[in-house]
């Protein structure tokens, strides 16, 4: 009798907590649940993820494109996800590493060749028209295979405000002079990343002058940290560091809102960006300028769109990417992203040109940029990445010296594979 | 122990603790529980015990080879992981002094009878109830080194640090995360140790004041030895949650600047999802088990030792 | 118990800053969401709400998804409270009550996996979660959550439970009732404010819990508030005074429920701990 009751009881606890749980908890996956591949007895679902998506301006615009998608053809639907744009990197590698993922994902372009050279991304030849593209998007090839294509290149130049800039520096001494100039009353020169945080965004900076003074972070696959031009490109960027210029400990976010509120006067960034401080205060007025460095080269930061390995859907991902590279998708593309370009060529319209003078600027430079990685050791960028910042930051920080900094970080980096 | 099979109801005898009663019956009470925390803690710390001993990376988490103690040997070779361990040690120490002696503090001071003091209570607690993602947030804001209100408060009295920077100063991002981590935690030692109080024999209390004792002497006699136990578990449970945690000094400084706010949750995080090397990640992680297990060791065993020196006085 | 007057009040004094201190971030939250943006990047931007700006709250609404993320939030928090207890009183009602082989391993390893950092086990997790369709699930959020709380709740009611006399027990039992029966009926009502206790640990963990919720959910619409909130640090264009109202919002009803359940929760984790 006893021990009935109790399994009874036992049981009836289990089940009471089961049911409970059952009706407080959501449905789960959407999209999975859905038919893979394109199947004619319903629309397939495909998942979107990309950082841009979450940004106040562009991120709804983009989602008006694909909403039109959506309603342009009853084959495949398309889901937008947002990943925060501080983890997107290690959220998608760590779904796509254990087997899931969405559909399509709009890789960093460092966490791109990573994926690529780990085959995380399928092959997408068969939907690209390679002439149309933009020089820079060879980088998405490895082995004469195309596995992704820019969602949007963005160029990097000097971006001022017109209003607070007195001399717009053509060389790097006279933008310290600038900087120091415009550094009072609350506002500061100058602004770049150097915190821990941001450790994307800070290689991305300290590339530019790198590459600015003639340097490159590696050759053929061996690295060349301790190069004469490499030196010199992060004494420069250090010299800013103590000039006192810049804001300290202030992120990207908040240092391209203050410029927007008029207390920032410089910084390097990418083309992108003018959208974003226009729309944080259209009465801010913008300008820009070819970076003042020694050396033409400046560096690009892409999105690159490519195809999880591990999607079922992979006919309906390839149905919206063809779609996309359109011209007529391109155009769109290419006038909501501002200064950035989209994967292909597509000329500015006037209206554009007049509401947004600078962007010719960002255009310009296209010929000169290169992608933020180590020739030779692309696979690798995100270590050699961090390697790098690592040292960078104790050199700001004045923990070392720029010679034994980089001598340390080349040593690291060598070890790489 | 007495054994199950026998019924007597003598009072003296039997452990007032311990019912008698099917055999199997614990285990059909614990086995739900015990299955679900093998499925999604146990198999977990099995994997990652053997990720430790392997070059998996986070985009092939389970094609790996396996490599012996290498990941070890590489950490400890790292001046970096040694720094994390200082770092933790430290983090962890004035963790738990801070809250414990906080809460202490706070404790007697609450233990008297007054008007408002329930309401004083509330508010008191506020801060452990707070979500850390949101405290991490308001903490970074007020921490600006030009805006914060932290830095505009201290000028008043002259105090703000040099060039305003908290957390991207070497010297001042650690106490900066420790004063945050404290402000979260203190809440609960205040509300566990004040319980405690509670329980103090007033009889005693009053006993020692017709001696003559003076509040640090009856502090001594009698409240101390009561409170003695929660003290001690409450400073165990600091220390073990002190070495979880996570999303404050992630989303504060992410580890830095230049490792100074690292601990070995931080640093295994980075390994693993940022530097992408998930050998070396658990490898982090386990030497972290470790410490966490010895300091729970240690603790059982000085706490059974005094229980155990109690009975006997 | 005699004392002094002014003992007394320098005690409310400290009392009183430190609650101020307490309070004061969340304080700065609200002042924060209401200042304009005009005057926001000022050394001397305003120290007292801005009441005219309440409108900032309503964007929040609006312009961020963060109704969709509290409801995710409360669903995930409500769940692994509801399912931590389910587990949790059984378990600590024959720790505390029984004795049989391996009992002592059982209590050590319910402390030891107290010291399991979520960020140790995510990545195996994952793995685990994809093999069981668990991926983009709240009931998969849940269930992990539920895991990691279940052995604080556990050892809470397992001093709560050692607390009720077995005389209690037994007097049930002679009257006829179950084993089940004498847990139900006769010691749950009476450790009902460790229970409340240990309801609240538990929804909280559900509820501020950060690393989980970001790993297993790739769909917006799964995304709980702490991932939500999460995301606006280094994005670039949400004006922080709305991160603030989102903070602010996120923030109350954890608070606001735990102001509702103190009194239950200071003499319930009292209970537990004291004995323990």
């Amino acid at each position: 009798m006893q021990r009935r009751n109790l399994l009874a009881g036992v049981a009836a606890l289990a089940a009471a907590g089961l049911i409970l749980t059952g009706c407080s908890s959501s449905t789960g996956g959407g999209g999975d649940a859905n038919n893979s591949g394109m199947n004619p007895d319903g629309p397939t679902v495909i998942t979107f993820a990309a950082s841009i998506l979450g940004e106040t301006q562009r991120g709804p615009l983009i989602g008006e494109m694909i909403t039109d998608f959506n309603e342009s053809q009853s084959d495949v639907i398309v889901t937008p996800v947002t990943i925060p744009f501080s983890s997107f990197g290690s959220t998608m590698f760590t779904q796509v590493g254990g087997g899931e993922g969405p559909d399509i994902i709009a890789w960093d372009e460092a966490d791109y060749f990573q994926a690529m050279d780990q085959g995380l991304t399928l092959p997408i030849d068969d939907i690209v028209d390679e002439d149309a593209l933009l020089a820079s998007s060879k980088n998405e090839i490895m082995d004469g295979k195309r596995y992704g294509v820019p969602l949007n290149v963005s160029n990097y130049a000097l971006i001022y405000n017109p209003d607070l800039v007195t001399n717009v520096p053509t060389n790097f001494d006279e933008l310290v002079a600038e900087a120091k100039a415009q550094t009072k009353d609350g506002v500061y020169g100058f602004a770049f990343r150097h915190t821990e945080a941001e450790e994307a965004g800070v290689w991305s900076d300290v590339s530019n002058y790198v590459y600015g003074f003639g340097g490159d972070w590696a050759k053929d696959g061996v690295p060349t940290l301790t190069d004469p031009a490499v030196i010199d490109g992060v004494t420069a960027m250090k010299e800013l560091y103590d000039a006192g210029v810049i804001p300290e400990g202030a992120t990207a976010a908040e240092y391209r809102k203050m410029f927007a509120e008029g207390k920032v006067a410089m910084i390097i960034d990418n083309g992108g960006v003018p959208t974003v401080i226009n729309g944080t205060n259209p009465a801010t007025p913008i300008a820009a300028a070819v970076a003042p460095f020694p050396t033409d080269s400046i560096g690009e930061i892409s999105a690159v769109l490519g195809i999880n390995v591990n999607t079922k859907k992979a006919d309906a991902a390839k149905a919206f990417l063809s779609w996309f590279l359109e011209p007529e998708q391109q155009a769109t593309l290419q006038g909501l992203l501002g200064g950035s370009q989209a994967a292909t060529t597509v000329p500015r319209t006037e209206e554009e040109l007049a509401a947004r003078p600078y962007v010719t600027v960002f255009d310009e430079v296209s010929a000169n940029t290169k992608a933020f990685a180590p020739e030779g050791l692309e696979a690798v960028t995100p270590q050699f990445r961090h390697i790098v910042v690592e040292q960078l930051l104790r050199i700001f920080q004045g923990q070392v010296s720029v010679e034994d900094g980089m001598a340390a970080a080349q040593k690291e980096a060598e070890g790489l594979k | 122990m007495t054994s199950s099979t026998t019924r007597q109801r003598s009072p003296r005898r039997r452990d007032p603790r311990r019912i008698h009663g099917l055999r199997s019956m614990p285990y059909l009470f614990i086995a739900p529980a015990a299955l679900y925390l093998f499925i999604f803690q146990g198999i977990p710390l099995i994997q990652e015990f053997r990720l430790a001993f392997s070059n998996a990376k986070l985009f092939r988490p389970n094609d790996f080879d396996f490599v012996g103690f290498d990941n070890f040997v590489s950490i400890s070779q790292d001046d970096g992981f040694w720094q994390a361990v200082s770092v933790t040690v430290v983090y962890v120490i004035c963790c738990v002094a801070g809250t414990v002696l906080i809460g202490l503090g706070v404790a007697l001071l609450m233990n008297r009878k007054f008007k408002g003091r329930s309401v004083l209570r509330s508010l008191i607690i506020i801060p452990w109830a707070a979500p850390p993602v949101a405290i991490a947030l308001i903490a970074v804001w007020m921490l600006d080194a030009r805006y914060g209100i932290v830095n505009r408060a201290l000028a008043l009295g002259g105090l703000a640090p040099e060039g305003g920077n908290w957390l991207n100063s070497t010297t001042l991002a650690l106490p900066a995360v420790l004063i945050v981590t404290i402000w979260q935690l203190f809440p609960f030692t205040s509300v566990v140790t004040l319980a405690a109080l509670q329980s103090v024999p007033e009889e005693l209390n009053e006993a020692a004041m017709l001696d003559g004792a003076n509040a640090r002497q009856r502090f001594a006699a009698v409240t101390w030895p009561t409170i003695r136990p929660t003290v001690a578990l409450v400073s165990i449970l600091m220390t073990i949650w002190s070495l979880r945690r996570f999303e404050l000094i992630w989303l504060m400084t992410q580890g830095g600047p230049v490792g100074t706010t690292n601990t070995l949750v931080i640093d295994l995080y980075r390994e693993s999802f940022i530097i992408r090397d998930l050998g070396q990640g658990a490898a982090i992680g386990i030497v972290g088990l470790l410490v966490s297990l010895t300091i729970t060791v240690i603790y059982f065993i000085l706490s059974n030792r005094a229980a155990r020196s109690e009975v006997t006085r | 118990m005699k004392q002094s007057r002014l003992g007394l009040t320098i005690a409310i004094i400290v009392l009183l800053v430190i609650a101020g201190l307490a309070v004061f971030p969340f304080y700065w939250m609200f002042v924060t969401a209401t200042t304009p943006t005009s005057n926001f990047y000022d050394e001397s931007a305003q120290l007292f709400p801005n009441l005219a700006n309440l409108g900032n709250f309503f964007g929040a609404f609006t312009d961020t998804p963060m109704l969709s993320w509290l409801g995710n939030s409360a669903i995930v928090a409500t769940g692994t409270m509801v399912l931590a207890v389910a587990f949790g009183v059984p378990t600590a009602y024959a720790l505390s009550r029984f004795s049989f082989r391996g009992k002592a391993i059982i209590g050590l390893s319910l402390f030891l996996t107290q010291m399991l950092p979520e960020a140790v086990l995510v990545v195996p997790l994952f793995s685990i979660f994809a093999a069981l369709g668990l991926i983009n699930s709240l009931f998969g959020l849940i269930l992990v959550n539920a895991a990691f709380v279940m052995p604080v709740v556990t050892l809470v009611l397992m001093g709560a439970i050692d607390g009720v006399p077995t005389e209690i027990d037994e007097a049930a039992r002679v009257d006829g009732a179950t084993r089940v029966g004498v847990l139900t009926r006769m010691v749950i009502p009476i450790i009902a404010p460790s229970l409340a206790a240990v309801a609240v640990i538990a929804f909280f963990h559900g509820w501020n819990e950060y690393i989980f919720a970001l790993t297993f959910t790739t769909q917006d619409s799964l995304h709980t508030a702490s991932v939500g909130l999460a995301g606006f640090i280094g994005e670039l264009t949400t004006p922080t005074q709305q991160v603030m109202s989102v903070a602010i919002v996120y923030t109350l009803p954890a608070v606001a429920l735990y102001l509702l359940l103190q009194r239950f929760i200071v003499s319930g984790i009292a209970a537990g701990s004291v004995k323990g």
